[in-house]
């Protein structure tokens, strides 16, 4: 079930009034438990089974790791857990691209095997709830927490509707808590939840939609080469696409569920407005940047074992954190690209480590474009089809290509100049501050106009809205 | 932007909650909010049809899909038909119900798709031996497999397989509220729209011809489409009209050619299986006249490629140069057939097909 569908507003406005009805807290946390079932199934009823399967064993591998003294044991269970969460995973999202590899790899020890050919469906959101329960059986193996007592707990924990199938990924101590005492959202919860959902929702439908998807799809789908000019604009309106689909989609996540009286950690922090890419990747995806960090990283030895082998973790991060985005290589390359900005950054920190305050301040702007312009360039990799399509993009960027094609009309670049101009101003000028404060500065009158404002163009582009991109990693 | 947080790590002993904006006067923003939106809505509402804007099913992915599995559902002999834009303006489903005596035949041709991934996903649905009509549009029927437009039907049927639960109270809603309201009607109603063609900027030279996304059909539940009323009485429409089938033959032109033996190759195994299973496939070249025509005989001349189709598949084919009831007809736009023409062209083509019916036998290819 989409956001941004009117299936959504019936359902949410049936939510939002049962949950508020003065029953017995146990009673509300097992409907929206069963609300959030409702919300999987809708999509797909028969991959409601993957969550619960997902949700029972997590739930006692943790339960029976955590009474185990021994340790052979406690891993045995560990991977029992890994290789049922990580198994579903790999067969649902990598297993066609499996197949294709090993084909490939046979190919070039000159051995045809042609795989048969399977139709895989990928359940929505797989890659989500696996990292969520994933680091609650991690964190009960390596003894950070304690399994949960209440089965409807965590039951609620892995299925919890507003971040379900997009993220943020929500990690047990965040929302577990949150489950122990009866929760009610106050008038300011309600209403704050529902502006920043109207916000989330103005990003998806209008910017990412309605303004920029036609300019990059028209370009990116291309059948011949195109223009400098254009795969310019194209480049730089999927970079705002990408990032109004996605932090629209968590500004909802987050909004719905402060209409409900919870809370969910933010996913994103005016992103383009980073300065550098350590600093991009703590502003991106940040419940997947610190789930990465924590399990994957950290656990590799981080940057405790040396420079050398720092950037080798570093890149074998950010390659499976690519790859954790789609079964391509085309993501691994995209991974490893970002990986190699990182440990360049670690060497050029390294090279000029006594910058004063001041050259700092004079650069800030021009390091935080280049490093917007930086992550747009790999943005190619994620929106091209394929690698051939990629290198045309990029050659089109250089102005290589002969008699190219001219899609985009003037009124498009107007467009995306605006869109995308706007966003970077935008970001750049709520780099280091809240929204809250910014909402808690206005007059009542400028919110009610911003947020009526929103709220027409909205219903007024209600029909031309797509699924939410992120929606298929 | 960001929203604050009061983090904790899982060593932290206090909930995880969100900060809210300090004292805000929520009452008053909430009233004034819904009471500006709702006047904004309205007062757009009213101007749209204030224009003569007519509220109409959004054509989408959806509905088509909708209809796909109402065809699954339908009795195995039914009578569908397949096509692009030409069969679905111009077939009236009453009519033709109304001439055979039958149940109201299932609507499946949408504009600018290519038909023959339709035709193979009917041969492949095991239980369909019904009669099938296939309308065919040079310029969409022969398309290569890379012409995105015309083969985003492969995305519709898609779609329509893995069709949730979701997606039906979905479409159920749009049947509800669609129908009454203008500013839910996809084109004319957009906002962008208006903008685009308020702001009048020059363009690059060589630049393709702009596709405008002003619709001039509606459709209903039934996925029949209709030319809106009167438009062959409106110059600027049938210009506007023109220019959009200009701009779409200009982006079609970018795409390789369909290999004209590999498609009838398809195409005759499709129609074999559905014949195999009782049912019949009758092609229909719907009329086109002006440039339009003289564009389609020089890219796919009718000898090269509808000659050939009805050939080698065996089928049944009803051009409209081969029956004077049928040609005579004149698309405002050279494409596409009136409201009124639809009817007349309907009925006519209904008794074509029985008279050909009955003066010829026609087996399956071998």
């Amino acid at each position: 079930m989409l956001f941004n569908s009117l299936t959504f507003v019936l359902f949410i406005a049936i939510v939002l009034g049962v949950f508020s009805l003065r029953l017995p807290w146990k009673l509300r946390k097992s409907f929206l438990l069963l609300a959030s079932y409702a919300f999987y199934a809708a999509w797909s009823p028969p991959f409601v089974v993957l969550l619960w399967i997902s949700t029972a064993v997590d739930w006692l591998v943790a339960r029976r790791m955590h009474r185990e003294q021994h340790k052979g044991m406690r891993r045995l269970l560990l991977w029992v857990s890994l290789a049922v969460n990580l198994g579903m995973l790999g067969f649902f999202k990598y297993g066609t691209f499996l197949l294709e590899a090993f084909r490939d790899l046979l190919a070039m020890v000159d051995i045809a095997y042609q795989p048969p050919e399977v139709s895989i469906i990928l359940p929505i959101g797989i890659s989500f709830y696996t990292f969520q329960t994933l680091s609650y059986t991690i964190d009960v193996y390596l003894r950070r927490s304690e399994p949960e007592e209440s089965f409807l707990d965590f039951a609620l924990f892995v299925t919890f509707f507003p971040q379900l199938v997009a993220g943020p990924i929500v990690r047990p101590y965040q929302l577990i808590p949150q489950f122990k005492h009866p929760v009610r959202a106050t008038r300011d919860q309600l209403f704050w939840g529902l502006l920043l959902f109207t916000i989330g929702l103005f990003e998806k439908v209008i910017l990412a939609d309605a303004a920029l998807s036609a300019i990059s799809d028209t370009v990116f789908n291309s059948p011949k080469p195109v223009a400098c000019l254009d795969a310019w604009a194209a480049v730089l309106a999927f970079s705002g696409q990408i990032f109004f689909d996605f932090a629209g989609y968590s500004m909802c996540a987050i909004g719905i569920s402060m209409s409900l009286g919870f809370s969910l950690p933010d996913n994103f922090r005016c992103p383009y407005a980073a300065i550098g890419f350590s600093d991009f990747w703590q502003r991106w995806h940040i419940s997947l940047s610190g789930w990465l960090r924590d399990y994957l990283y950290i656990p590799l030895g981080g940057n405790r074992q040396g420079p050398r082998r720092t950037q080798i973790n570093l890149m074998l991060t950010m390659l499976l954190g690519g790859l954790w985005h789609g079964a391509a290589w085309r993501f691994v390359v995209w991974g490893g690209i970002h990986g190699g900005y990182l440990v360049i950054e670690r060497w050029l920190q390294r090279l000029f480590p006594r910058e004063t305050p001041s050259m700092q301040s004079l650069f800030r702007i021009p390091l935080a474009l280049a490093t917007f312009l930086a992550v747009s360039l790999t943005w190619v990799l994620f929106r091209a089809e394929t690698f051939s399509g990629a290198i045309d993009i990029y050659a089109a960027l250089l102005g290589l290509h002969d008699d190219p094609v001219l899609w985009l009309e003037t009124f498009d670049f107007l467009l995306c100049g605006t869109v995308v101009g706007g966003m970077l101003t935008v970001q750049w000028v709520m780099r280091d501050r809240r929204l809250e404060d910014v909402v808690s500065q206005c007059p009542w009158w400028a919110t009610a106009l911003f947020w009526s404002t929103l709220l027409t163009l909205i219903v007024l582009a209600r029909g031309q809205s797509n699924a939410f991109i992120y929606f298929q990693f | 932007m960001r929203s604050s947080t009061s983090s904790s790590d899982p060593a932290a002993t206090s909930t995880f909650s969100r900060d809210l904006p300090a004292s805000t006067e929520w009452s008053r923003i909430v009233l004034v909010t819904v009471l500006l939106a709702v006047s904004a809505v309205g007062f757009r509402e009213w101007s749209l049809k204030e224009n003569g804007i007519v509220p109409s099913l959004s054509t989408q992915a959806p509905l088509w899909a909708w209809q796909r599995n109402l065809v699954r559902a339908a009795p195995s002999d039914s009578t569908v038909v397949v096509g692009s834009s030409r069969i679905a303006w111009g077939f009236d489903l009453e009519e033709w119900a109304k001439c055979s005596g039958e149940p109201r035949p299932y609507m499946l041709a949408w504009p600018a798709i290519c038909p023959r991934p339709q035709l193979h996903d009917l041969a492949n649905q095991q239980d369909f031996r019904g009669t099938l009509l296939v309308g065919v549009a040079p310029g969409f029927f022969f398309g290569g497999p890379d012409y995105t437009l015309a083969m985003r039907v492969r995305d519709f049927i898609k779609l329509s397989e893995h069709w949730g639960p979701a997606d039906d109270i979905e479409q159920r809603l749009r049947f509800l509220i669609e129908p009454v309201f203008a500013f839910m009607s996809t084109g004319e109603a957009s906002p962008l729209l208006l903008l685009r063609e308020r702001i009048d900027l020059p363009q690059r030279e060589g630049q393709l011809a702009p596709l405008r996304d002003r619709l001039f059909f509606r459709t209903d539940k039934h996925c029949r489409g209709r030319l809106i009323e009167g438009v062959e009485n409106r110059p600027r429409d049938i210009e506007a009209f023109t220019s959009i089938l200009v701009a779409l033959k200009a982006r079609s032109r970018l795409y390789p050619p369909g290999n004209v033996d590999l498609i009838l190759e398809e195409v005759v195994k499709d129609v074999r299986e559905i014949h195999n299973r009782g049912g019949q496939v009758i092609f229909v070249r719907y009329p086109s006249t002006g440039w339009y025509r003289e564009d389609e005989q020089k890219h796919q001349p009718r000898e090269k490629y509808w000659d050939r189709l009805i050939e080698e598949t065996g089928c049944l084919g009803i051009h409209f140069e081969d029956h004077r009831e049928l040609s005579g007809f004149a698309p405002p736009e050279n494409s596409h057939l009136t409201q009124q023409d639809a009817i007349t062209f309907t009925r006519r083509l209904h008794n074509v097909i029985e008279k050909e019916q009955s003066s010829r036998h026609f087996d399956s290819p071998e």
